[in-house]
């Protein structure tokens, strides 16, 4: 019989829909098997992992003041998240949030530190993002660029416009931008007036929030109602029935493009103008190393939300705490290093059951049609 | 066994050659005229380029097999920080290489579990192992941040050779390891295109249907490539651990595995050219302070290995038909 | 009996402890073992030992020369790269006296092998067994069944050597499958299989290639991009280190001898599509393959070609080769097979010598004589031109002329069907017609608008409709459901859209019309288009078409692998259409469907029509004819009627 298998002595068939149970189930799932398969490595270096766990936890969401640095943390990964998760429903490879992030987070220090703008007024801030969401979004659309017209992969140029930009960025910190009185690379404060507003006693930056959340709540319409959203699903699910349908492909590689180059460029301002208040290295996420930048992880959220705007939302508050839980754990000795390899053993493993998904287990003789 | 290195293979290759020679040529005559020291530079460049053309050699063989491995940058890191664990536990260097290459590989069989027989989407999950590397290098490198390294792999001139003005100092005059990478480049080189097994290899990333009716186990080969990918990343991370730097420290092994990737492509699957283009890479790295000098910064020049591959892929897709990249890398086999 | 086999090299069997041998001789072209026997110096040996050690082994003096390759599944072939056996004459004579001894292989020449006693009196044994076995391949009482349809009905099939056997049929006949069965692609339900007298079970390609049968196929099996010489050498491998060279030496050594110029280091890619057959060919003969199965080679060759391979085949069949020969194509089998067996939906018809076969016979036997009239066709009358296609010339994949000078008409309320053995130039027709294929030369003209080489969309608004013939690919999007598969053509304009939304509410009204309008049996219209069956697949794309009364509806095989049931909807449909005033292209390789839905019928055969005819004037065996090339004219003038003009 096709498609049946026998594993373990249960009786596996193929599924022949999604169901959108078992997608939430695997990816819980493999989320709580990359907690558990994590747990050796943790007891080997002398850590309990219960503990360690659980004071991630806590230092997530146990308390007010928890869940506002959580959710400080998650505004720019729900940003790329929701812009990785549409690339990824048109099945467009697009790795390059790093570098996007980088691009929007130096255009909005250029208009904080150097443009003519230093009055305070909200030109200012204006400026700052729509030059920000403009430097991501070319950032993003020159790859698209590249991509169709010439025909190089995707996930090269991406990533190599995620190194030039880091180059970049290194350049203008070592040398023109850098602090003058220090040997760091940082560049000065951006001035008050540049700074994003905040809810009172926290660091949530809120119009980025804000900006965030409805970017989610539109994408997720335009993809299911609109027809750009369907446009866009058709070419992901069915390369050839779209060019049948006289879908352009030119026209939906630019569009996802910009749009996530755009999130993630609006992502980069948001941490330069709401959180850090200076560019430096790792302003993209990366400056504690090992937890690898908002970029990456943003992938990894996309993917959890099994590439639905909605889902990644949800899933990027969840993995914020993850990240905020790894950082307190310096004071126990152990590092953000932690949280990189629950993600990356997280993905991993995700994608690996992403098979599972493919097959639903049969309890009871059924007969096949 | 005529027409093995004949003729023709010469042919081909003239024009490098010649180049190359050129260079060496250009450099030795400057070096002599103006005191500048062209040997040093060269020999920084090859001992730049060494733990590149390692991870690429790996990389190659992996994506020519059909597979591409994203987590270069995790299993290098690794590798680094298992190099110096492992030289630190046995005393003795050897003992960092044989731990690098086993965590190399077993970091390398995870994914390869993942991709081949579980059929996981490649990009995300080489993703997943890049992040996975990159955090267990950490964790265990904790308590041996910035430790001082006495046992690591010093210079070995060979006498005489080592002894050319500027060839010398490029070629001649490292560690056992870079005299090692010479000999894997070739062997490497001679398995792929003299022999039974790297015929399977290539033809299994070109058209696994094919190779699969042909009696090759597609899978197996598979699984092969991929290890053999992370073991190199681990020898490549651990050279960086044990002969680079040496010692340990956060973030060293600096991106050097997306250079790894770029090189892979960007060597069009090739070992050989692969080994120049490390050389090129290398060269940035090394002529880095030379050119400061000069005034250009040294970040600008930074971004030059990437912004190369990104105009020398667009010139190859665009003035040739046909890429070079496998046919069926990046899709898993499923046999009907 | 074969004098050819008799009177040159003996078959020598040896066994060891663990593997079995048969080493065959072979025909010229193929590499054979040689058994030298050395002198090895006194007048005894030479005089008395010699000779009987040759009378032994039936060696002649010359020295004919065989290749020996390990294989664990019992007979091999010979592979070209091997070298020579040499037995010392004074071992040859030890063998009574060490019946211990065991037979080891090596490639050296100049080593020493042995053979027991025993084994070469086994291989006495067997050599007059295989050479007193007159059929080399014997298939009896074949059956293969796949879900739903009987592809082998109890086949009988046998093959001598030195034949051209060919093997006829139409699509769908079982044809390929029978030779699947044979070469190990497939395994049989019931059946027996004897090659060379021995009853054997083939389980794999290993195994048929191991028995020295090799199968040239309709898709080559090569490395697009590698070279020649390592194609052969993934088939082939002589060895673990430097396949490729040692490949390229044997392969021009071959392909000179085949009368053929291939350069071994030219890439796949950058051959035509004769030179991939030859290098196809070449690969199966140096894989030691003495029975051949040819799938069609025909398809992918100019009339050039085709003459070039018909004289090189009747060559090989000369020097002793078996060919099987399987083919839709009357002229070809009349050519150059010496028997010609035909299959009719899985059964065998008839087995008979070429020379005794006619044309007329041959076209009767395979498509039959019922022509089943099931559906009521209402008389309309047809109305105005919709499609006029002129001189129209089109490329296939290949840059071969697929469609070579096509003209027709076709018009309002009239079905137009066009018949055609598969790889006629339906398909590049089909595709050019709908935008998805560049027009070479000639034009095309809806309602008298040009449309020559017009994008998909520009078509489509001009009324013209596809239903594709593969149509789990670009037909419907599996992994949506179905309401979103049927707004495919028609998302983008209104009433199912506005501006930038789309208006749900219309477009899942418009879904709950159509699919009961056309029967789709699905659950909601919600559900996953993967779940409905091919049959409900088809009419989800038909009701998507044709909404909206389209001008022109291009049917391509749309009764294909449809459950009876769909088959009647589908055609209901159609005739529906039909009589609302729209024009619709019918192409199908279901003769019956064809003759019973058209009005007009035009035949294609390599690129061009071969007439277009009434059908309800025609006998199905001249449609037959038609199909296999024979002009339309040429069909009437044998029973001397007029000829109806399309």
């Amino acid at each position: 019989m096709l498609g049946v298998k026998e594993k373990f002595g249960v009786r596996l068939e193929k599924r022949p829909a999604p169901s959108l149970r078992v997608d939430i189930g695997i990816s819980i799932l493999s989320f709580v098997a990359a907690l558990v398969a994590c747990s050796p490595i943790l007891s080997l270096l002398g850590y309990n992992p219960i503990d360690v766990y659980s004071e991630m936890f806590k230092d997530a969401f146990g308390g007010f003041a928890a869940i506002a640095r959580t959710l400080t943390k998650a505004i720019p990964l729900i940003l790329v998240s929701a812009g990785a998760a549409l690339s990824f429903k048109a099945k467009i490879w697009n790795i390059g949030a790093q570098g996007q992030m980088i691009m929007g987070a130096i255009a909005a220090t250029w208009v904080a530190l150097f443009s003519p703008f230093q009055n305070g007024s909200g030109e200012q801030i204006a400026l700052m993002l729509v030059l920000g969401i403009l430097a991501g979004l070319a950032w993003g659309a020159i790859c698209g660029f590249i991509n169709e017209k010439i025909g190089v992969n995707m996930v090269i140029t991406t990533l190599m416009f995620n190194a030039i930009a880091i180059k970049f960025l290194e350049y203008l910190l070592h040398g023109p931008w850098k602090m003058p009185a220090i040997k760091y690379p940082y560049t000065d404060p951006l001035p008050a007036s540049s700074w994003l507003p905040v809810i009172s006693d926290t660091t949530i930056h809120y119009p980025t929030l804000i900006a965030g959340i409805a970017s989610v709540i539109l994408l997720y319409l335009v993809l299911k109602r609109y027809k750009l959203g369907y446009e866009i699903r058709v070419f992901g699910e069915n390369r050839a029935a779209a060019k049948y349908a006289g879908i352009s492909s030119f026209k939906v590689i630019m569009i996802v493009m910009s749009i996530s180059g755009a999130l993630a460029g609006l992502a980069g301002v948001g941490e330069v103008a709401g959180l850090h208040h200076q560019l430096k290295m790792g302003v993209e996420g990366s400056g504690a190393v090992y937890a690898a930048s908002y970029g990456y992880v943003a992938l990894y959220i996309a993917w959890l939300g099994k590439c639905n705007p909605l889902g990644a939302a949800f899933a990027s508050f969840l993995i914020a705490g993850v990240l905020i839980g790894g950082e307190s754990l310096l004071v126990m000795g152990i590092q953000m290093a932690v949280v990189s390899v629950i993600l990356g053993m997280a993905l991993l493993l995700l994608m690996a059951g992403v098979y599972l998904s493919e097959y639903k287990i049969v309890r009871r003789r059924s007969v096949e049609k | 066994m005529t027409g093995l290195v004949s003729a023709k293979f010469f042919r081909r290759k003239r024009v490098l050659v010649f180049f190359t020679i050129v260079v060496l040529i250009a450099l030795l005559i400057t070096s002599i005229e103006t005191g500048f020291d062209a040997g040093s530079l060269l020999s920084v460049t090859m001992i730049s380029a060494t733990p590149l053309i390692l991870g690429a050699i790996g990389e190659i063989y992996a994506e020519l097999s059909g597979v591409m491995n994203l987590g270069v940058e995790g299993m290098m890191s690794t590798g680094a920080i298992l190099g110096v664990v492992g030289a630190v536990a046995m005393a003795n260097p050897w003992g960092g290489i044989v731990l690098s290459i086993a965590g190399g590989g077993f970091l390398a069989l995870a994914y390869g579990i993942v991709v081949i027989k579980y059929r996981g989407m490649q990009v995300p999950a080489g993703l997943g192992l890049f992040m996975f590397g990159l955090g267990l290098s950490g964790i265990i490198g904790t308590s041996y941040i910035g430790m001082p390294l006495p046992y690591n792999f010093p210079k070995i001139p060979i006498p005489v050779l080592a002894d050319i003005p500027v060839i010398g100092k490029f070629l001649f005059n490292h560690d056992i390891l870079v005299y090692i990478t010479y000999l894997l480049v070739f062997i490497f080189w001679f398995i792929l295109y003299k022999t039974k097994m790297g015929l399977y290899i290539r033809s299994t990333g070109e058209d696994p249907g094919a190779a699969d009716s042909a009696g090759v186990n597609v899978f197996r080969i598979r699984y092969l490539c991929v290890i053999l990918g992370g073991v190199l990343a681990g020898l490549a991370g651990a050279y960086l651990s044990l002969a680079w730097t040496p010692g340990w420290n956060e973030g060293m092994v600096a991106g050097r595995g997306w250079i790894v990737i770029s090189l892979t492509i960007f060597s069009l699957w090739g070992p050989a050219r692969a080994f120049l283009g490390a050389l090129l890479f290398g060269g940035v790295y090394a002529g880095q302070y030379l050119l400061q000098g000069l005034g250009i910064p040294v970040r600008i020049l930074g971004m030059l290995p990437y912004a190369v591959t990104i105009i020398a892929l667009s010139a190859v897709y665009l003035f040739r038909k046909r890429l070079g990249a496998p046919t069926a890398l990046g899709e898993p086999y499923k046999r009907e | 009996m074969d004098t050819r086999w008799a009177d040159s090299e003996y078959i020598v069997y040896t066994s060891t402890a663990t593997r079995t041998h048969v080493l065959f001789q072979a025909p010229e072209g193929q590499p054979r073992l040689v058994v030298k026997i050395l002198p090895t110096g006194s007048a005894f040996i030479h005089l008395v030992a010699a000779p009987v050690a040759a009378f032994l082994l039936r060696a002649r003096s010359t020295g004919r020369t065989f290749g020996v390759h390990h294989t664990t599944s019992g007979v091999v072939p010979l592979h070209p790269a091997q070298k020579s056996i040499t037995i010392k004459l004074d071992h040859a004579l030890k063998l009574a006296q060490d019946p211990n001894k065991k037979y080891f292989y090596n490639n050296s020449p100049t080593k020493k092998r042995t053979m027991s006693k025993a084994s070469l009196k086994n291989a006495i044994k067997f050599s007059d067994k295989a050479r007193s076995s007159e059929f080399v391949v014997q298939m009896k009482g074949i059956t293969k069944s796949f879900p739903g349809v009987v592809a082998n009905d109890h086949i009988d099939f046998d093959l001598k050597r030195g034949e051209i056997h060919a093997l006829l049929g139409e699509n769908g006949a079982g044809k390929t499958t029978l030779m699947k069965i044979l070469y190990g692609l497939y395994q049989k339900d019931e059946g027996e299989i004897y090659v060379r007298g021995e009853k054997v079970n083939i389980k794999s390609p290993h195994d048929a290639k191991a028995l020295g049968i090799g199968m040239v196929h309709q898709m080559f099996e090569q490395v697009y991009k590698h070279s020649v010489a390592e194609n052969i050498a993934l088939f082939s491998p002589p060895g673990q280190l430097f396949p490729v060279e040692k490949v390229k030496q044997r392969f021009v050594e071959l392909s000179k001898k085949f009368g053929w110029d291939i350069d071994p280091d030219a890439k796949i890619w950058q051959l035509s599509a004769e030179e991939r057959q030859r290098v196809e060919i070449l690969k199966v003969i140096y894989q030691g393959s003495n029975i051949l199965i040819f799938d069609e080679p025909t398809s992918v060759l100019t009339p050039q070609g085709k003459s070039e391979l018909m004289k090189w085949l009747k060559k090989m069949r000369d020097e002793g080769y078996a060919i099987i020969f399987i083919t839709h194509k009357l002229d070809e089998v009349l050519e150059i097979s010496d028997r010609v067996t035909v299959l009719r939906k899985g059964k065998k018809i008839k087995e008979i010598a070429t020379s005794k076969a006619t044309k007329e016979a041959l076209a009767s036997w395979m498509v039959g004589r019922e022509v089943l009239f099931k559906v009521k066709k209402k008389v309309v009358r047809k109305g105005k031109r919709v499609l006029e296609v002129k001189d129209l010339q089109v490329l296939g994949d290949r840059g071969e002329k697929a469609v070579n000078g096509v003209s027709f008409d076709i018009y309002e309320k009239e079905i137009f069907g066009l018949a055609g053995v598969g790889g006629s130039g339906q398909k590049e027709l089909i595709e050019a017609l709908a935008g998805l294929r560049k027009v070479e030369s000639g034009k095309f003209l809806i309602d008298g608008i040009d449309l020559t080489n017009a994008s998909p969309r520009e078509i489509t608004e001009k009324g013209v409709f596809y239903v594709p013939e593969d149509r789990e690919i670009s037909g419907v999007i599996l992994t949506m459901s179905v309401k979103e598969n049927l707004i495919l053509r028609d998302y983008y304009r209104p009433p199912y859209s506005r501006k930038f939304a789309l208006d749900w509410k219309f477009i899942k009204q418009d879904a709950h019309k159509k699919i009961s309008q056309y029967k789709v049996a699905t659950p909601s219209i919600e559900t996953i288009a993967s779940l409905l069956s091919g049959g409900n697949l088809q009419k989800l794309i038909l009701a998507r078409e044709t909404s909206g009364k389209p001008r022109l509806l291009i049917a391509a095989y749309p009764t294909r692998g449809l459950d009876v049931g769909s088959v009647e909807d589908v055609q209901n449909i159609l005739l529906q259409l039909r009589e609302t005033g729209s024009a619709i292209f019918l192409i199908s390789e279901d003769l019956d469907t064809l003759m019973m839905m058209s009005d007009r019928l035009a035949v294609i055969c390599g690129g061009r029509l071969t007439g277009i005819v009434d059908p309800t004037e025609m006998k199905k065996e001249e449609i037959g004819l038609m199909m296999a090339g024979t002009m339309c004219e040429e069909v009437l003038r044998a029973r001397g009627k007029r000829k109806i003009r399309g």
